[in-house]
Order: C-alpha cells, then structure tokens, then sequence
C-alpha cells in the first residue's frame, strides 16, 4: 500500500510546483491543487478500509534510522479518519474559495496546500520536536492565508493572534526542549516509557515542564482566557478561510494536544487542563448570547465546542470517555462549523440584523442552515448527538459526574445563541420592511460547499440512528424517511405533499398500531400511538383542504409523527431521550413555520431543549446508578431516585407547560400554522404525560410510591398541575384572539392530567388517561374550526368576526360539542374526565385541591361561551357576508372527532374498562368496576347513555316551551347603540365582543399579573447583563490578550510551586490511576492494583472505563 | 574561572532575554518594538536550549579533531568527548523558524502601518468584545 509518509511529501511538493504549474494556466494549477487533496483523501481512505479490516497502525521511520534515533510518524486509525476529514474540508474549501482572493492568486494555492502539509504532519508526528517544527509551519501557513485578505480587520486579528501565537510557541518549545533534557528523548513513544525513569533530580520539576507544554497547548487551541484573538480572528477574516483553517489546523493541533497529555499523566495538569478546557466552554458559549455580530458569535462558538474537547482530553487519556465519542464531537463540530462559515460567507451579513429573511427562497441552502445548527447544538441524528450522550453516560458512570452541571449548562446556552439566531433570521411578516437580499451573488461551487458537509453530517447522523432504532421500526425510519425527503424536495404543492403524508400515514398506522381494540387501549403504547397517528392523519386530511402551508410543512410533520411514535417505543434510555430531543426540534420547526412566530418558536425551542437537558441530566444521575433500560428505572432507589425523578419530571413538565415553565406554550399553541395547532396542542402536549407515566411505571408496579416515587414530590407536582389549570383558565377567559385563547385552555385543560397522574391511584390515572383522550379528541376538532374560521375568513380577533352562524354552520355544531365537552358538564365526555377526577382526589384525601380544581373547571365557562358567542352568534359583520363554509377536507377531519367524542360519551366504560387494563398491571387494581351501561367509582356511577338520554329529554322538553310559550325575540343592529353626549369609541371598541369581560378583569387584576413572565424576563436581562459586562473582557488590544496569556501561566506557576510537595510526585503513566483519583483504592480495591496497560505504539488506544475503575468505585457515595 | 558558573551564566541570561522580550512585547506600544521582543524572547529561548545540551569539560560535536573520533580509522564520534549535539541541531532549526515568523510579523506590521499610518498597537483594536 501507498506509505502514508507521502501525505506530508506530496502536497509539499505541489506546494512548490504549483507556481511553475500555473506558468502553463491557471486551470493546471487548480487542477494539481485539487488532484493532490483528492490523492491525500484517497490514501487516507485506502487505509482506513485496510484498518477496518484489522491492518495495524503503520510506523513510519525516516532517514533510515529507527526510533528513537530517527524521526518517526505514525498513522491509524485516528490520524486516517484526521486526514481524511481534513483532505475533505480542504478539498470543499478549495471549490468555495475559486473565486475569493485566497485562490485567485496561485500563492494563495500554495498557501492552503502548506496548511495542509503542516496539518498532516502535526497529525501523524511521533517525534516532540518534529510536533514543533509542525506547529509552526502550520501557524505560518495560518498567519499568511489570513493575511491574504484586504479587510483591515483581518489583518489586525492576525497581528493579534501571532503575539499570542509567539507567546505559545516560546512556551512550547521551552517545554519540548527541557522534556528532552529531563527523558533523553525527543520520540513520543520513548519518552511514555522512560518518563517515569527520569533521575531524581530532575523529577520535582517534570510536573512543571509539563504544566509549561500544557499551557502552550492551552494557547494554541484557544481556551479561555487566551482566545480572543482567535475570536476576531472568525470576525475579520473572511469566514471560507475559516472553515479550511478550522478542519485543517485546529483539529491537527487538538490532536497534537492529546499526544502531549499522554505524558502529562499529572493531577496538577489534568486537573488545570480539564478546568480550563469546561470553563471555556461555558464562558464563550455564555459570553456569544450578547452577541450581535454573527462571525463572531460562530468564533465564540468554535472556542467553546473545542473547550469541550481539550475538557475531554485527559478523560479519554485516563479511559473515562471512549476515544469514539469525542471523535464524534470533532467530527460533528468540523463539518457543521464549516458548513456554516461557508454559509455565512455566502450570505455576508455581519449583524444579526442584516441576516432577517436570510436565504428566502433559497431552500436548499435554507435547510443546510438548519441542518448545521441543529447538528453542531448537538441535536439528534447528528453525530455530535451520540457524541455529547456518550460523553454524559460515560461521565455518570465516572467519579468525574459533577461535571455534567457546567456540560449541561453550556449546552443551554448555546441554545439560546443559536437559535436566536435562527430567530433572527425570520422575523415576524408584519415586522421587517423589505426583506434584504443576500449580499454578492455566488457560484453554484460556493454553494454546494455547505451543502456536501450537511449531507456528510446527515448521512452520517443517520447511520449512527440506524443502530438506536428499535428492531421492528422499518416504517418508523421510513416515515422519518419520507419526511426528510418532502422537507428537501423542492415544490411548491402542499396539497400533493398532505396527501402523500396521509397516505404515509395511514400505511403506518396499519403497520405498526395493533388492529385490535383492547390490544390498543390496552397498553400505553398502544393507546398513545393511536392518538399521535389519529392525530397525524386527521391533520393531513385537513391539510387537503388548507393547501397554504409551507413548503417543509408535512416533510417534517412526518419526522415528528415517527419521532413520537419512536419515543413511545423507546426501550433504552438513549433511545428514548434520541427521540424525545428529534421530537423537540421537529416540532420547533413547524412551530416556527407560523406568520408571526418569531418570538413563540424562540421561547419554545429554548424550554424544549432546555427541558431535554434537564430529561439528560435525569437519565444521567440514573446511568451513573448503572440504570441503562427504561424498564430498569425501578432499580434506583433513595437519593439518585429523587434526583433522577426529578429532573425527569422537571423536563417533562417544561414540555407540559407546567405553571412556571408555562411561558412558552400560549405563544407556540397560537402562532403555529392553522394546521399545526390541532396536532401541537392535540397530541404533542400528550408526550409529556405519557413520558411521566412511563417512567412511573417502569419503575415498577406496586412498590411504585415506595421505591421510585416519594410521595412529597408528587403532592408538588399535584399542586404545580392545579395552579396550572386555574391560572390559565383564568387567563384564557381574557383573550382577544380565539387561537390564543384556545392555547391558554389547552395549558390549562392538560395540567388536569398532570394532577390525575401526581394523585398516582388507579383511579387518579383513569382518570388522567381519559382526560388524555378526550383533550385530544376535543382540543384538535376545536383547532381544527377555527383553521377553518381562519381560512375563510383571515380573522383571529374576536372582534373582527361574529354571526358566522349562518354562513359556517357545520363548523358552529363542532364547535358547540366541542365547548361542550370542554366544559364538562353532561352530557359529553368532559364531564366523565371531571367525574373522575373529583373522586380520585377526594379518595386521595387533597380536598383543598379538589376544589381549586372545581374552580378552574367553572371559570372555563366565560371562555368557552365566547369562543361560540363572538365568532358564530350575533350579527354578521358586512365584511364576512360572503363567506363559506369551511373546505370539506377540514370538516371531514373534525366529523371523524365529533363522532369519537360522541362514542366516548355514550360509552365511556367501554373505554374506561380497556384503560383499566394497563392501570390494573401498574398499580395491581383497578379502583372502579363496570357493568353493562354503568361505571362504579367509589363515590357513586356514571352511566353514559343515561345521562345521555336525560340531557335529550330535558333539552327536547325545553326547546319546545321556549319555542311555543316563550317571549317573541327583537332583532337589534350590532352597533345599535345609543352615544349620550359622549365622544364615541372608535366602531371597534363598541363591539360587543371587544374586550368583552372587561369588568371581571378589572377585578382579577392582581391574580393575572404574569409573575412567571416577569421572573423568566429577569433571568434573561441578567444575564444578558452579565454577558455584557462579560464580554468586555476581550478588549480588542493585542497587548491585553498577551498580558492574560503571561499572567495565567504565571499564576498557574506560582499555584503549582506552592502546591509542589503533592504536585511535583512525576506521576508516571503506571500510576496514573491513582493520580488522577480516578478510582479511589478505598473503595475500588482492583483499581489501584491494575495498572493500566499500553501499548506504547499504539498512542490511542486504552482500556474502556469499565475495565479502569470497576464497579465498586463508582458507588462513592 | 570554572565552567559551572558560564553554563550559571548562560542560563541566567537566557531567563534575562526571555523576560525582557516578553515584557518588552508586552509594554511597547510600537508594533516593530513587540516584534522585536518575541525576537529577544526567542533568542533567550534558543541560548536555553544550547546550554541544556552543554555537558561541562566537553567540546563541540564537529570534528575538528581526530582526538574526538573513537577510532582513528572510521568517523564515528567519540560520544564521551562532545556536547549533546541534538539540541544545537533543534536550535539552528527553531532559528530557521524564528526568522520566518518575524519576517511574516513584519510583513503584517509593513500592511498594518499603509492602512493604518500608525505603528501603535491601541490603534489596532476595532475587532473587540
């Protein structure tokens, strides 16, 4: 096979034939250029087959002698999948860059092939001073291709990064030069082995030396506090040239970084490296939400994704974290990073400002977009996913778990950044003026650059997927499938794409739902997936009518649907969470999708994901119990089951709308698209209750408040569910707008669950699952009428519409049954839901509960009564005369609900009995008995068709008084009113609809001032504040950034002379165990005892973390 | 006088030139001057280097004398009788290297100054925060 050591000789030697190539055309020199890159990926390609099929790592020596004597290189697999990676992104960089500055000249050329030289020699390297010589051809190669551009800027970021730079060099060749003179090598391998040997009096110093190596490392990969010249260096330098130098350089210097910590197997330095590299990631990812500048935010971006990698160093080293799972961080952060750098080049804004409606009409590059974002926050199916879930599982299980905290939070942040971003790029439509034209126009290879890295990322993400998915779940993967292509393909018919997603659909529904009745109410599983199928076909179908959704609309409902229904089947905690996050971000999009959602989208990606992290950290406290199963969850036990219980529910609840985590949810159950809301609201907000009971369940049957759940928590959670349902009842009663009204009552009419679930009794979760069904079946045909009132009308405010009666009908009658059932009072199904309830909390014995919660349900009435008074009573408005009624489609969609809320009011024991099933296996009895017609609760019975046929007579025997023997009705005009000496309102504000409960809100006033919003607004503008203030840490003087970097390495001395006795130990790698505390010999007795073993040539490749620290070292506690 | 104190003696100024570069980057404001101070600094840095290598009572490793071959016949060094010629050979590379890095600042400073017609480093922080 080809010898690697031509991966340094060949592109140097293009290097230097390229100008003499470009004597005979510019295409030749492109052409060398190109065909050189392909020639490196090819090799490195070549060689991974071969190491796939188990070739070991090759050694290289040069100039015929053999290590230690002669410089030696090695390369495996890491250095392969190095280069290949960085040929790849060269290779794209150097299509993106034909026509900028950096390739129009054949220096420029020459320069991106000496970076990559330098990159493949830092990578493959064994030899320290060769690490050096490396380092620097590389910087040199950095430095001029910055200094290629025009801009001001980049030149002074680049005067500003060489004096760091300098500054780390010094620090790296001083610690090179005395390693040698401690070991009496300069070979990698040599020095492992005799770094341990070194004589006495030298050794006290070793630590020093390393910590001196470590700090240059520090500099060059850009940690906090020395990456502010890194940090202008994204702002001012043209972002294509970014992206080479981030898949070229900074990865081979990373990986050079690790090379160093193989030797540095002291405390004192791993200790300060890992600090370093977590603060770096929390601080640049907290410091980039202030900012405003969209290279420099993606600057401060990449300083944090590789403080988290450095942070991952001497953990991989030690064997706590797979070696797999950080490469999966730098691969996802490689590609997505230089996917967007190109991005941003290509659209030019500099300020969040300048990219409102960025890449509109662009779809392709629009989706590259969104794909790289999701990818590099580290969403699911992307790499960088199963990366950061490794990294936390690993960390649980290790004695280094507390670090998940800052690991979470980072990610939180970046978050907020990201999708602000995001955000800013569509506005609301009525906000922005004109919308702005990206900046230059670009080639078709500028373009692709992104696109072939968001493919890379895809595929790749999706083949990891692949793994996770449960075994029968062929037509789940197809679905999301089909959706993925629907989100791609371009075309604007969203007739044709709705009916494809039916038909899709429907195909799985009869694939993968049980056809049997009880089978599917007879288990969650069953009955919640019915739901989120029934759900999905229902708003397909009305999609059929609608027919203005954008174009991603249906592609990604499909994701959603199969992501959900994944969720349900998920049996590992990876699984599970993998779904649960794909779930979030699918549904952010089609949340985001709405006219006006802007701001609603923002809030309810960062309670979703921030909710996710939470469900994370959960799973994370119940891994570090050795927990990995969904059904496994009944194994903790005292304080990780708090704990893991709850942040579970704390996720789960944010996803819920919980009250103080609710802020979010009136916004995106409005602003979503008309056919969006019925789906959101109908099945989405059901996930959480199903997430909550499923892990009560799991946790095992009738132990279950013994064990898993203490029952303090859950009287909280009890409680947080009944101020929810009164709080937002009460809001929804003063709304204006019928969608935002019907928001606040799908908050609140879920959180009736919630508390059926808290009262965890048989009866408690009757009567939450019913609820469950039946907010469902209403909520999504309410929805679904007032799309249709939408669709014809394009009215939302209640006083812009009234008397639609005449003209809507159909819609009027689904409506009525569905306020009605709402309301839950007989005849229809609310009211058994509500019947219920009352019994399980009075049998609970929280009477103060039972009647806050009877309060909510009666202050539902006022708005309820609205939603049919201003849009179908009254007089028509003159505006509306020509209005239809609704599209068939719609009508067909909430005719199928009518006739289910109408089955499940005449017969709600049929459907109780079936639901009992699941209850009777979790709790070991049911707490209601059925016979024929009749449901016993332990409070009285309720008989469907009794109440039923009593409604029937009574409303018969009314109707015909009132319309025999009741008064004649006058006919008023709708502004028939009289103005006695005042100045009149405008017509609006006359309408009886128009603030219509103003005088009940006058008196509530106290009770609906937004306490939660005030406080969620008080964490943002604190830390926006201290981000801020923050910020000004990098002062933009060269001279500042070199002051940090001298006064750390200073301090750090100072720290490490003072700690010396315990520091100065020159920990070899023999005793690295226990060095690094990574298994304390007190309760790990094989641990301590076990040194670790290593292959000398072999630089990567340890033991698993399950072999270094047993079992018994984790239970420290 | 022994060798002990010159090798005390080169070490010492080698920390001296080290210190001084850096603080003369550090403190100047003109650019060449800062420029100029990583060159001292890396000069300090390549004296350290050569001294680590001295081995007291020894010569240079060139063979300017047959007394320092093993045996008459072959050129095979005696290794008892020279320095560690390894660093000297890392110094004259990290020279080579030094030369290129200042070279490629001064070019920066050269660029800086046509567009900014300053050679103060406080005029060269639009990029900030």
């Amino acid at each position: 096979m080809v010898s690697p050591i031509l991966l340094v000789a060949v592109p140097l030697g293009a290097a230097f034939l390229l100008p003499m190539a470009d004597r005979l055309g510019r295409p030749v020199a492109r052409g060398l250029h190109l065909l050189t890159l392909l020639f490196a990926g090819g090799l490195a390609l070549r060689w991974l087959m071969a190491f796939q099929a188990g070739a070991p790592a090759e050694l290289i020596t040069t100039g015929g002698w053999p290590p230690p004597i002669g410089i030696s290189l090695r390369f495996g697999v890491e250095e392969a999948v190095l280069v290949l990676l960085a040929a790849a992104v060269a290779f794209v960089a150097a299509l993106h860059l034909a026509r900028r500055e950096q390739a129009s000249d054949v220096r420029g050329l020459v320069i991106q092939l000496l970076l990559v030289t330098g990159s493949f020699g830092l990578i493959m390297t064994r030899d320290l001073f060769n690490v050096f010589v490396f380092l620097e051809i590389s910087s040199i190669a950095t430095y001029a291709i910055v200094a290629f551009g025009r801009e001001r800027e980049g030149l002074e970021a680049g005067f500003k990064y060489m004096v760091v730079g300098s500054a780390a060099s010094i620090f790296v060749l001083l610690g090179i030069a005395l390693l040698y003179k401690a070991t009496g090598t300069l070979n990698l391998d040599d020095m492992l082995n005799r770094i341990h040997d070194v004589p006495p009096a030298v050794a006290p110093l070793l630590g020093g030396v390393l910590l001196l190596l470590a700090t240059g490392f520090l500099v060059e990969t850009k940690m906090w506090p020395f990456n502010g010249p890194a940090i202008d260096l994204y702002d001012g330098v043209e972002p294509g040239v970014m992206a080479l130098v981030v898949g070229t350089v900074v990865n081979a210097v990373l990986w050079t970084f690790w090379k160093v910590m193989l030797l540095a197997g002291d405390a004192w330095v791993s200790t300060v490296v890992m600090t370093v590299g977590m603060v770096t990631f929390v601080v640049s990812n907290f410091l980039a939400i202030r900012q405003g500048r969209v290279r420099r935010m993606l600057g401060y971006s990449s300083s944090a994704q590789l403080g988290l990698l450095v942070f991952l160093l001497p953990l991989v080293r030690d064997g706590h974290v797979p070696l797999l799972a950080a490469a999966l961080l730098l691969v996802n952060h490689t590609l997505a990073k230089a996917a967007l750098l190109w991005l941003a080049g290509l659209h030019g804004g500099e300020t969040m400002e300048d990219w409102a409606g960025a890449f509109r009409g662009r779809v392709a590059l629009g989706v590259t977009l969104l794909t790289s974002v999701v990818a590099i926050t580290g969403l699911p199916p992307f790499p960088g996913f199963w990366g950061k879930w490794e990294v936390v599982a690993s960390l649980a299980r290790s004695p280094f778990a507390w670090w998940i905290l800052p690991l979470l939070l980072g990610s939180l942040f970046e978050f907020v950044y990201y999708f602000g971003w995001l955000r800013a790029m569509r506005p609301d439509e009525d906000e922005g003026a004109a919308p702005i034209v990206s900046g230059a126009p670009f080639g078709i290879l500028e373009a692709v650059a992104p696109l072939l890295m968001a493919g890379a990322l895809l595929a790749y993400g999706l083949w990891w997927t692949a793994f996770m998915l449960p075994p029968d779940a062929v037509a789940l993967l197809g679905l999301g499938l089909l959706g993925l292509v629907l989100l791609i393909v371009p075309g604007r018919v969203p007739r044709a794409r709705a009916g494809l997603a039916l038909v899709a659909m429907l195909v799985t529904a009869w694939l993968v739902l049980p056809l049997k009745v009880e089978l599917l109410l007879g288990t969650f599983e069953g009955l919640f997936g019915a739901i989120v199928l029934l759900g999905g076909i229902l708003v397909a179908l009305a999609g059929l009518g609608t027919g203005n959704e954008r174009q991603g609309h249906w592609g990604l409902l499909l994701v959603l649907v199969a992501s959900s229904l994944w969720i349900l089947r998920a049996e590992t905690l990876l699984a599970f969470f993998a779904a649960w996050e794909i779930m979030t971000w699918s549904s952010w999009l089609l949340v985001r999708q709405g006219r006006r959602a802007s701001r609603a989208a923002w809030l309810y990606i960062l309670f979703g994901a921030g909710g996710g992290l939470a469900v994370l950290g959960g799973f994370a406290v119940a891994m570090g119990a050795g927990v990995d199963w969904i059904r496994d969850l009944g194994h903790l036990s005292g304080l990780p089951a708090l704990a893991a219980f709850s942040l579970l529910a704390a996720g789960f609840l944010a996803k819920a709308a919980a009250w103080g985590l609710h802020v979010w949810a009136p916004g995106a159950y409005s602003e979503s698209p008309d056919t969006f809301s019925p789906f959101l609201s109908g099945v989405v907000s059901k996930l959480p209750v199903f997430a909550l009971m499923t892990v009560a369940v799991r946790a095992g049957g009738e132990v279950l408040g013994a064990r898993m759940l203490p029952v303090e928590p859950l009287h909280a959670v009890a409680w947080i569910g009944g101020l929810t349902a009164l709080g937002m009842t009460l809001l929804a009663v003063f709304q204006e707008d019928m969608k935002r009204l019907l928001a606040y009552s799908s908050v609140g009419q879920v959180a009736y669950a919630i508390v059926g679930f808290a009262i965890l009794s048989p009866l408690g979760w009757s009567a939450a699952l019913y609820q469950v069904v039946n907010h469902f079946l209403f909520k999504t045909m309410l929805f679904l009428a007032v799309a249709g009132v939408i669709y014809r009308t394009g009215a939302r405010r209640f006083s812009q519409l009234g008397g639609l009666i005449t003209r809507m009908p159909v819609s009027f009658v689904f409506v009525l049954v569905g306020i009605i059932a709402v309301a839950g009072v007989p005849p229809l199904s609310g009211f058994a839901a509500k019947w219920l309830l009352y019994q399980a909390l009075m049998e609970k014995g929280w009477f103060f509960l039972t009647v806050v919660m009877m309060f909510a349900s009666v202050v539902a009435f006022p708005y309820l009564f609205r939603l049919i008074h201003s849009i179908f009573l009254g007089q028509l408005r003159d505006d509306l005369r020509e209005t239809r009624e609704a599209p068939w489609p719609l009508l067909a969609a909430q005719f199928v609900l009518l006739g289910l809320i109408m089955a499940l009011s005449v017969f709600p024991g049929a459907f109780l009995a079936s639901v009992d099933r699941v209850i009777a296996a979790t709790f070991g009895g049911t707490g209601l008995r059925y016979e024929q017609w009749l449901v016993t609760g332990p409070l009285g019975y309720l008989s469907g068709p009794g109440i039923m046929a009593m409604v029937m007579v009574l409303f018969v025997v009314l109707f015909l008084f009132l319309f025999f023997a009741g008064p004649r009705p006058v006919k008023v005009k709708q502004l028939d009113i009289v103005y006695a000496g005042e100045v009149p309102p405008p017509p609006e504000q006359v309408h009886v609809a128009y603030d219509m409960y103003r005088h009940y809100k006058r008196a509530w006033e106290p009770a609906l001032r937004s306490w939660v919003v005030r406080f969620w607004n008080f964490v943002g503008e604190t830390a926006d504040g201290i981000a801020e203030t923050g910020r000004k840490f990098y002062t933009g003087n060269g001279q500042t950034y070199l002051l940090y970097t001298l006064l750390f390495l200073a301090i750090l001395g100072l720290a490490w002379a003072s700690a010396a006795p315990a520091g100065a130990s020159p920990a070899g790698p023999g005793e690295r165990a226990v060095a690094t505390g990574a298994c304390d010999p007190g309760t790990g007795p094989e641990a301590a005892a076990e040194p670790i073993e290593r292959d000398p040539g072999a630089g990567g490749t340890f033991p698993a973390a399950a072999t270094l620290c047993p079992v018994g070292a984790r239970a420290a506690e | 006088m022994n060798l002990l104190s010159l090798h005390a003696l080169a070490v010492g100024t080698a920390i001296v030139l080290i210190l001084v570069g850096l603080a003369g980057a550090l403190v100047r404001r003109n650019l060449l001057k800062i420029v100029l101070g990583f060159s001292i600094a890396d000069s300090g840095v390549n004296l350290l280097i050569v001294t680590l290598g001295h081995i007291p009572g020894r010569t240079a490793p060139i063979i300017d004398d047959p007394k320092l071959l093993k045996d008459a016949g072959s050129l095979v060094v005696d290794a008892s009788k020279v320095v560690d010629p390894l660093p000297q050979a890392l110094v004259l590379t990290a020279i080579v290297i030094g030369v290129g890095v200042t070279a490629l600042m001064l070019a920066f400073v050269v660029r800086l100054y046509a567009q900014g017609k300053s050679l103060d480093i406080r005029d060269f922080g639009r990029l900030k925060w």
